[in-house]
């Protein structure tokens, strides 16, 4: 399985993370390697030429307001996984590292298991799940 | 091409809360001023509307219809007790012609009577001022409505003073970004938190310093209110 880091992540996350490609069965790609400065509507083209099922990005400001644009993508057929900052955590190149070693196993099992679309909010404390059909609901 | 509807918006439509519009037409534009155009009816239906604990929710052609409203209103100088119902008259006229599939270059003029009218070639609306006006004033508005019309179509805006920033509707839903980037400013400005911007430089090298420097500036802007 593969996915996608998008731009504001630290590009070198990809590599650092595909050291464990093996173990979790899971490899990352960084947007900047393959299509920089994409626009949205493109992204679901991106991820299937690169057999990708999910994107990662992060989120520091309004999530209400940018839940609109992950839901778009759901509605697309991609999953996101956004990073959440904390009171005390800037999401830095080891913060973004850190939140998603800890819950590689856990990303890459729950991609693997779900059916449809998933929006996954990692943030320090875990990792909370929305489908499609709940972020509809919560949207409108 | 934008995929099926059944959210509330398609990939590649912007969508923007109040604070974002303002941020974004900075300096001049304030939520309050957004509000009241919005309470007018000017702008159109939201795409959310304003509901406790949530934000109002606008679309770019919503962005561009309250930078469009401001600017008339302020180069205009209609007279004070006409201004809301001139500036709702031409501006319902400007905007049935500005974003339309069919392209209509909008010409303003002055009329025999003195008054400045807006044509499309066949249709003219005529509306008073009841000041007086430069007379370099009315080819600058044709040339901002054209702009107008350009960043419609290709769903993209300048931010008055940051080059280097753009609000793309296509990208990130229209967040200000650095040029050519998925990069937000308000990410560069949160990782300042805890790095230096020559340490952003070093591990994001597809972010230009001078990108940077503006989505700093632009962050750390007041916002008016």
């Amino acid at each position: 399985m593969r996915v996608i880091l998008d731009e504001n992540l630290w590009p070198e996350l990809a590599t650092a993370l595909n050291a464990f490609e093996q173990r979790h069965h899971i490899s990352f790609v960084h947007i900047n390697a393959i299509a920089p400065g994409a626009q949205d509507n493109d992204i679901p083209r991106i991820c299937r030429e690169h057999e990708a099922s999910a994107l990662v990005t992060a989120n520091v400001r309004d999530f209400g307001a940018r839940r609109i644009i992950f839901e778009a993508l759901l509605d697309a057929g991609i999953s996101v996984i956004v990073l959440r900052p904390s009171r005390r955590a800037t999401l830095t190149p080891e913060v973004q590292g850190a939140m998603l070693f800890r819950h590689l196993r856990s990303i890459a099992s729950t991609l693997q298991d779900t059916q449809g679309r998933l929006l996954l909010r990692l943030t320090e404390g875990g990792i909370v799940e929305t489908s499609l059909e709940q972020l509809h609901r919560e949207i409108s | 091409m934008p995929s099926r509807r059944s959210g509330l918006i398609v990939l590649g439509e912007g969508v923007y809360t109040v604070a974002e519009v303002s941020h974004i037409l900075q300096p001049t534009m304030t939520p309050r001023k957004v509000h009241y155009w919005l309470k007018k009816g000017i702008l159109g239906d939201p795409l959310r509307p304003t509901k406790t604990g949530r934000a109002t929710l606008l679309t770019f052609e919503q962005l561009l219809k309250v930078r469009t409203v401001q600017h008339l209103r302020d180069n205009l100088r209609f007279s004070l007790q006409r201004v809301t119902l001139t500036i709702e008259e031409l501006s319902d006229w400007v905007f049935r012609r500005l974003f339309t599939k069919q392209w209509y270059e909008l010409h303003f003029y002055r009329s025999p009577k003195g008054a400045v009218a807006v044509t499309d070639g066949q249709h003219d609306l005529e509306v008073g001022t009841g000041q007086l006006l430069m007379p370099d004033l009315l080819p600058e508005l044709d040339s901002f409505l054209r702009k107008t019309r350009e960043d419609w179509e290709r769903r993209a805006v300048e931010i008055e003073g940051y080059p280097r920033l753009v609000s793309n509707a296509r990208i990130l839903g229209g967040a200000p970004v650095i040029r050519g980037t998925r990069v937000e400013t308000a990410f560069v400005a949160h990782l300042t938190k805890e790095l230096e911007p020559k340490e952003i430089l070093r591990l994001y090298p597809y972010v230009n310093e001078e990108g940077l420097y503006q989505a700093l500036e632009f962050e750390r802007a007041p916002l008016a209110v």
